[in-house]
């Protein structure tokens, strides 16, 4: 469906278009929000979240920027506040992304068969899977606009265009700060490669 | 151009976003430093392990979570508009409806009765009614 007729269909507060917007954008939404949050329920709980204040501020949207772009911009909004809402009631103190949380994740299933796929000696399964782990553990423990910018450019692929729009910074600023983030995490995964 | 401007520029340099004479500056400190280069190559590596983390899948029934919700927190209202347009007339429509066909039915049959039945007594009737 084109977005525009997505959009007006939503602004009709249409079901169908409804279970097709979540559809299209929930897992991006929930893998940014558990990127960012670090623990499974939080995420959930969040993106759900995100997904009703679309829907409650559809009637707002202009189309200005493509639909994802806006859903994007609530999503961080909205891990913004949680974030600061965690670090007031200190839950946030626990280690993100425990051995519990990948288990959920399917970190053990589905996931991991395409690592297998691409590496195929055993000992090159393991360095990768601990690569990964580490790589899960330190972005976590990167700053939260750092993580940001990782997680929208390096992890989900989008485009400065989009991320400066969603973060409403500089696309130059998107760029060094992103830079930074990569520097950090490479010099912090020296060890694993 | 010293390492760290070389470093400083990796992000840009990979994405081809230097002008050409310092993305040729960049390659030819690359050309002479194996300390860079042994940097760059870490600096890929995290890249591409970043483009092949596996996605988490979305948990499950999270459409009719979300939408669940929504419902609860509008105490069902939420998607009024949809059942205020179509929904509701729809029952006051076919109450009409049936109201309409019974009308019709009863007429039908008070019509059917007069044929298979002598004439009625409407005809006094009806010239009582001038009067
Ligand atoms: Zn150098």
């Amino acid at each position: 469906m084109r977005e525009s007729r997505l959009v007006s269909r939503l602004q009709e507060r249409d079901e169908a278009a409804f279970r097709e917007m979540v559809r299209t954008y929930g897992q991006r939404v929930y893998n940014l929000v558990f990127r960012m949050l670090g623990n499974r329920e939080e995420a959930e709980d969040l993106a759900q979240e995100v997904f009703v204040t679309v829907f409650k501020s559809i009637d707002g949207f202009r189309g200005d920027s493509k639909l994802s772009t806006w859903i994007y911009r609530i999503a961080v909004n909205h891990c913004k506040n949680r974030h600061k809402y965690l670090a007031r009631r200190m839950v946030h103190a626990r280690a993100p992304l425990d051995a519990a949380d990948r288990d959920a994740a399917g970190r053990d299933g589905g996931p991991t068969m395409a690592l297998q796929a691409q590496i195929s000696q055993p000992d090159k399964l393991l360095e990768g899977l601990q690569l990964e782990e580490a790589l899960q553990r330190e972005i976590a423990a990167l700053d939260e606009e750092q993580r940001l910018l990782i997680v929208l450019r390096d992890v989900q692929g989008l485009s400065y265009q989009e991320i400066a729009s969603i973060t409403a910074l500089p696309e130059g600023t998107v760029k060094s700060r992103l830079h930074r983030a990569r520097m950090t995490l490479k010099d912090r995964l020296q060890k694993f490669m | 151009m010293d390492h760290e401007a070389v470093q400083e520029r990796f992000s840009d340099y990979l994405e081809s976003e230097l002008p050409p004479e310092e993305q040729a500056e960049v390659a030819a400190h690359l050309e002479s430093c194996e300390a860079c280069r042994n940097e760059l190559l870490a600096f890929r590596q995290t890249l591409r392990s970043l483009a092949q983390l596996p996605p988490i899948p979305a948990p499950e029934g999270f459409v009719g979570k979300v939408q669940q919700r929504i419902n609860k927190r509008s105490r069902g209202r939420f998607f009024r508009a949809e059942r205020l347009f179509f929904r509701v007339p729809f029952e006051w429509i076919s109450f009409v409806i049936i109201i309409l066909m019974l009308a019709l039915y009863i007429l039908l049959m008070q019509e059917v009765r007069p044929l298979a039945t002598p004439p009625p007594k409407k005809a006094p009737v009806e010239k009582k009614l001038p009067r």
